[in-house]
């Protein structure tokens, strides 16, 4: 322990010391012994390496190793392709932390595109839904256009069973309004691709035969559905007959006998109420009085 | 000279090494003698410290196993020791499950407390420093330790090959490695720059 302090103490460092040089333990142990007595990590690991190698080979052995080794060249086995336990090449490492990177970095973006994905799917799904609760809705009018026109006139009586007739069938309507639902959606969506990836859209152009005929087939699908909707042709034309009505009556007022002929053909209480503002209360009152109790009692 | 650093041993003949591998996968028998004799003493060192006195006969196998490899190898020198050290492992591994049987005897304890201790002179742990009594050193270390000690010394492997062949993370392996040499140099006797236990060892007097 004094010796200890008297050699490496009053220096107060424990490291090692210049002046023994690079291979302290090159030549063994002995090399050191009369030196200091304090070792760095560097020359306890040469202590250990010049303790447990033991220089040279043994003949037998390499000569085995060898023989070994052209018997594989012989044999063809040195082309063998190398495994993933093989490559030791440094750019290897190297190479493996940046794929770990790159992996999360693909990871990252690859959940950012399926989210953009994902809400692609929304966008067009979206205007798929929304025509279909448009056409719903038009044919909620339509119901709530019969209620008041059940008393109203014939046509408007015979255009609502129509309209019955198309809804309490199951399967048609349903396909129907999904393909029309599809065409607003594509004409509104034009060509913006993701709309085109959808099931949606593949759908359609099967039912269309092909991406080219989606045009034509959506041209003749909203032209059928025009036709086909009765009930926005059926509210359209009362409201013009009213229309007209008031105009007539508020234009002419004179004409009772025309309001009063109107009226009765119309057998709309509505008109000839408006009406009656324009012109004489006899005429709409005794057209309106007959209409509307009509209307109410068909 | 600090405890991340390259072993120094092992830079001293890479370049040597690996060109004697390049020139061996080509066909060369000379430099495959070459690059064995290069590595052999190392790798037969490390070997020892994992199955004792069948070191030589491991070896021998995987020799074979490099000799028959060699052309799917792919690396420098320094990549070589490692790759040569991976298989020279797995069977010193497989010849232990064939054994059953520790790497290391257990009286290696005992023995490791009939060293020298900590209150004999460095030049006593010095003169007794023999192979043998090395190998019952490294081989009183807890095995992670023994290995990641000897394949940083004797093999001379950096701390990514190393725990490329032990198959852990490198962190892992230094410090298993700072903690085996530690405690080496505790058993020695003699102060490590690294260890601040011993500090007071030096300034007792």
């Amino acid at each position: 322990m004094g010796e200890r302090q008297n050699d490496g103490g009053p220096a107060g460092r424990r490291r090692v010391h210049p002046e023994r040089g690079a291979p302290p333990w090159s030549g063994g142990p002995d090399s050191v012994t009369g030196g200091r007595r304090v070792v760095d990590a560097a020359d306890l690991e040469a202590l250990l390496a010049a303790a447990l190698i033991r220089r040279g080979v043994d003949a037998g052995a390499e000569q085995r190793a060898v023989a070994a080794f052209l018997a594989a060249r012989e044999a063809g086995a040195h082309g063998a392709r190398t495994r993933r336990r093989d490559d030791w090449r440094t750019r290897r490492s190297r190479f493996g932390r940046h794929s770990l990177k790159a992996t999360l970095s693909v990871l990252v973006a690859g959940l950012t595109l399926s989210g953009v994905a994902v809400a692609g799917i929304g966008v067009t799904d979206s205007p798929t839904d929304s025509p279909a609760e448009d056409d719903k809705g038009t044919h909620a009018p339509s119901s709530g256009a019969t209620g008041p026109s059940t008393g109203g006139p014939s046509t408007g009586g015979s255009a609502d069973p129509d309209a019955g007739r198309d809804r309490p069938d199951p399967d048609r309507p349903g396909t129907a309004r999904d393909t029309e639902a599809n065409c607003r959606a594509y004409e509104q969506v034009g060509e913006r691709g993701k709309a085109l990836d959808s099931a949606a859209w593949k759908r359609l152009t099967q039912a269309a035969g092909g991406a080219a005929n989606v045009d034509a087939y959506c041209a003749g699908q909203l032209a059928g559905t025009g036709a086909g909707a009765p009930s926005v042709n059926t509210g359209a034309p009362e409201k013009k007959d009213n229309n007209s009505a008031d105009r007539s009556g508020n234009g002419s007022s004179g004409n009772a006998s025309d309001n009063a002929t109107r009226g009765a053909d119309n057998g709309s209480g509505n008109g000839s109420g408006t009406a009656g503002n324009g012109s004489g209360g006899s005429a709409d009152n005794s057209t309106g009085k007959p209409g509307n109790p009509g209307a109410k009692h068909p | 000279m600090g405890h991340g650093g390259e072993p120094r041993r092992a830079q001293a003949y890479d370049g040597e090494l690996g060109a004697a591998v390049a020139r061996a996968q080509k066909g060369d028998e000379a430099a495959f003698a070459v690059a064995y004799r290069l590595i052999q003493p190392g790798l037969l060192a490390y070997v020892r410290g994992l199955v004792g006195d069948d070191a030589e006969d491991v070896m021998s196998d995987a020799w074979l196993e490099i000799a028959r490899d060699l052309g799917r190898f792919k690396g420098d020198g320094a990549g070589f020791r490692g790759w040569t050290a991976t298989i020279a492992r797995h069977r010193a591994l497989d010849h232990l499950r064939r054994q059953r049987v520790r790497p290391r005897p257990s009286t290696l304890e005992q023995d490791v407390l009939d060293l020298p201790g900590p209150h004999s002179t460095y030049d006593q742990a010095m003169e007794a420093m023999s192979t043998e009594h090395a190998l019952e050193l490294v081989g009183g270390l807890p095995r992670d330790q023994a290995e990641a000690v000897l394949l940083r010394v004797v093999v001379g492997l950096d701390g990514p090959a190393a725990a490329r062949v032990l198959g852990k993370r490198p962190g892992a392996v230094r410090t298993a490695a700072y903690r085996g040499l530690k405690r080496l140099a505790k058993q020695l006797g003699v102060e490590s720059v690294t260890d601040e236990a011993s500090r007071t060892l030096g300034e007792s007097t």
